[in-house]
């Protein structure tokens, strides 16, 4: 691909994602990293010392005048989201969000709004679709090999840095990519009840969740963050079919089957991460990054719609309301009223 | 180059890195969280005649060399920056914003006792250049490693591939420059992505030691496994292989094989027990030991 064909890259927060994103754009042939902006002057002096040859800015109108950019990486926190993508949509720009969406079910509704009406790729920051074997869990899901599913157990844990300065911020990251990856697997909720310690986005201890799904399957949900030894989050998800179970980790999946099913003997198969074949290029921090990002940049490239659509941002914000809802009033909230 | 020993003992399990489970990893976190399980893992490996130990300036582990009688016989390979440490903290501002904000939160009574003179040197970065950030930078992650013999300073391989994918020549420059002139120590460069990083060292004619992973599964080998071993078997670089065990799938008796006939010249072992160092250890030492 010549260089003027190339997607001309900005970054919008350069914090760990947006040095992440700044990265793998770059090792990427079908982009480059241009220009970055960031209101820390002291990240941007540091930065402008480490990349001497990229345009470091710490104002977003300034570094959209000086440099021809058409694909924007958003990095900052949830709640300038929407801001964020007003400034940017009337300009034509390809932008990728970290997720979640934004800070609330209203701003990720206009922020979807917006987009509609153009012919640009809008893609969000949820990994799991790009992880090997979450891949292969939601293929054994759907294989039909457990007959009827009917229910799930599901918890991700994790440990809170101590003293973190964006608790809220880092909740509502990792919950939603939890939340996500139950969308991702099991589709659509209708329905929820949940309780918890504190409201959801900013509790102190976690929460539990009662998730009906529209194909009538049944999730109990548990959620914590002051777990301690759990530095990454840490999630299983246990599925019970009349045909076996099937327990799904981030490293492993571990199916028992009552009787012989195609490639799988009965009783138990373990398939380790480590032993399926990754289709990366390049690591960098953990599976998932390098593929979501070249993902959505090969999308931008074919102006065809990404892999993870603002769309289902927005279905787990609607989740999220929804569970907001469903504490405060200790009532089952349908998400068909979430509107 | 100075010679670096055929074996040497890792400290991923002693930082809760493990690769298998998440039940693993917090097992590891909880068991090495105790200076007290280290230090026989330490004695074992030392009287088996492994005296390489590489690792970082994790608490716990300066914690269990400041009370094995034989660290000072030990051969270091320091593993800076700490990431996980700060990849844990950094949330917000990257690695970088972290190393500053700790370096403005240590005492005086600390900085003293580090060696840290210069620290204000670091809190006053912003107007330097490349050389004196890192240089400070260094200085402040190597003021632990101080009372042991350092051999080698091993470029974490996040920060390596960070630098790799800015296509920024100079840090490897100023690195290695450093390592060699300053800690009067082999500078030696982590990465999990060996098929890209050495043809770019070979273009800018950089020679280090590269640290990468390399196992019969394949686990961590990028682009791809075969394409990692056909630079291997071309290579005149000085290759240090980690991941030996595929992140535990593999026992010592089927991973050893796989390297014996390789250009390897040296690999780096993790052990998560005492039973396991004795087993790993002994294996590597009848298959590997000998070039």
């Amino acid at each position: 691909m010549s260089s003027q064909k190339k997607l001309k890259v900005g970054i919008i927060g350069f914090g760990k994602k947006g040095i992440l994103h700044a990265s793998l754009a770059n090792i990427n042939p079908k982009a480059e990293w241009k220009a970055a902006c960031d209101s820390d002057e002291q990240t941007l002096s540091l930065m402008k010392i480490f990349y001497p040859n990229i345009a470091f800015f710490s104002d977003i109108v300034e570094m959209l005048e000086k440099v021809d950019l058409n694909t924007i990486f958003i990095c900052t926190p949830d709640s300038t989201h929407l801001p964020l993508v007003t400034r940017l949509i009337e300009k034509d720009m390809n932008i990728f969000v970290e997720n979640p969406l934004a800070d609330s079910f209203t701003s990720a509704k206009q922020m979807v709004n917006l987009a509609s009406h153009k012919k640009n790729v809008f893609s969000l920051g949820y990994y799991s679709p790009f992880k090997v074997l979450f891949q292969k869990a939601k293929a054994l899901f759907e294989s039909g090999n457990l007959d009827k599913v009917k229910r799930y157990r599901a918890s991700m844990h994790y440990t809170l840095p101590p003293a973190s300065r964006n608790y809220e911020s880092l909740v509502a990251n990792r919950t939603s990519s939890f939340l996500h990856l139950i969308y991702w697997l099991f589709g659509p909720v209708k329905s929820l009840y949940a309780k918890a310690f504190g409201r959801f986005a900013s509790g102190r201890r976690g929460s539990f969740l009662i998730l009906d799904h529209s194909s009538d399957l049944m999730g109990l949900v548990d959620l914590s963050w002051n777990r301690p030894g759990f530095q990454k989050p840490a999630v299983k998800i246990s599925l019970e079919g009349t045909g076996g179970t099937l327990d799904i980790s981030e490293d492993m999946l571990k199916l028992y089957l009552y009787k012989k099913r195609g490639e799988f003997n009965k009783g138990w198969t373990t398939m380790y991460r480590i032993d399926l074949p990754s289709p990366s290029k390049f690591y960098l921090c953990e599976e998932g990054y390098f593929e979501g990002n070249s993902s959505f940049l090969k999308s931008c490239s074919n102006k065809k719609k990404s892999t993870v659509s603002w769309e289902e941002g927005l279905e787990i914000m609607r989740m999220i309301e929804a569970i907001d809802l469903s504490i405060d009033s200790n009532t089952e909230i349908s998400l068909s009223e979430v509107k | 180059m100075e010679k670096i020993d055929r074996i040497i003992l890792g400290s991923n399990a002693f930082e809760g890195v493990g690769y298998l489970s998440r039940a693993q990893t917090q097992n590891y976190i909880e068991f090495f969280s105790k200076k007290e399980n280290i230090i026989p893992i330490l004695e074992a490996s030392f009287n088996l005649g492994i005296k390489s130990f590489m690792c970082s300036n994790n608490s716990n582990i300066l914690s269990a060399l400041e009370n094995f009688k034989n660290s000072s016989e030990l051969s270091i390979l320091a593993v800076i920056p700490n990431a996980y440490e700060y990849a844990r903290e950094s949330t917000e501002k990257g690695v970088l914003g972290t190393i500053l904000s700790k370096a403005k939160e240590i005492d005086l009574y600390r900085k003293v006792r580090l060696g840290l003179k210069a620290l204000r040197k670091i809190q006053g970065i912003i107007t330097k250049d490349l050389l004196t950030l890192l240089t400070n930078l260094m200085d402040f992650e190597m003021a632990s490693f101080h009372p042991y013999n350092v051999k080698g300073v091993i470029l974490h391989g996040q920060v390596t591939d960070l630098a790799l994918s800015s296509d920024n020549r100079e840090i490897f420059d100023v690195y290695q420059d450093l390592v060699r002139e300053r800690y009067k120590a082999q500078p030696i460069l982590a990465t999990h992505n060996f098929g890209t990083l050495l043809p770019k060292l070979l273009e800018w004619n950089i020679n280090m030691p590269i640290l990468a992973s390399f196992n019969k599964k394949g686990f961590i080998m990028k682009p791809s496994q075969e394409e990692c071993e056909k630079l291997l078997e071309k290579t005149d670089y000085y290759i240090i292989a980690k991941k030996v065990l595929a992140g535990g799938r593999l026992n010592p008796e089927e991973a050893f094989p796989y390297l014996s006939d390789k250009n390897i010249g040296s690999c780096v072992l993790g052990v998560g027990s005492l039973s396991e160092a004795y087993h790993t250890l002994s294996v590597a030492k009848s298959n590997f030991l000998t070039p």
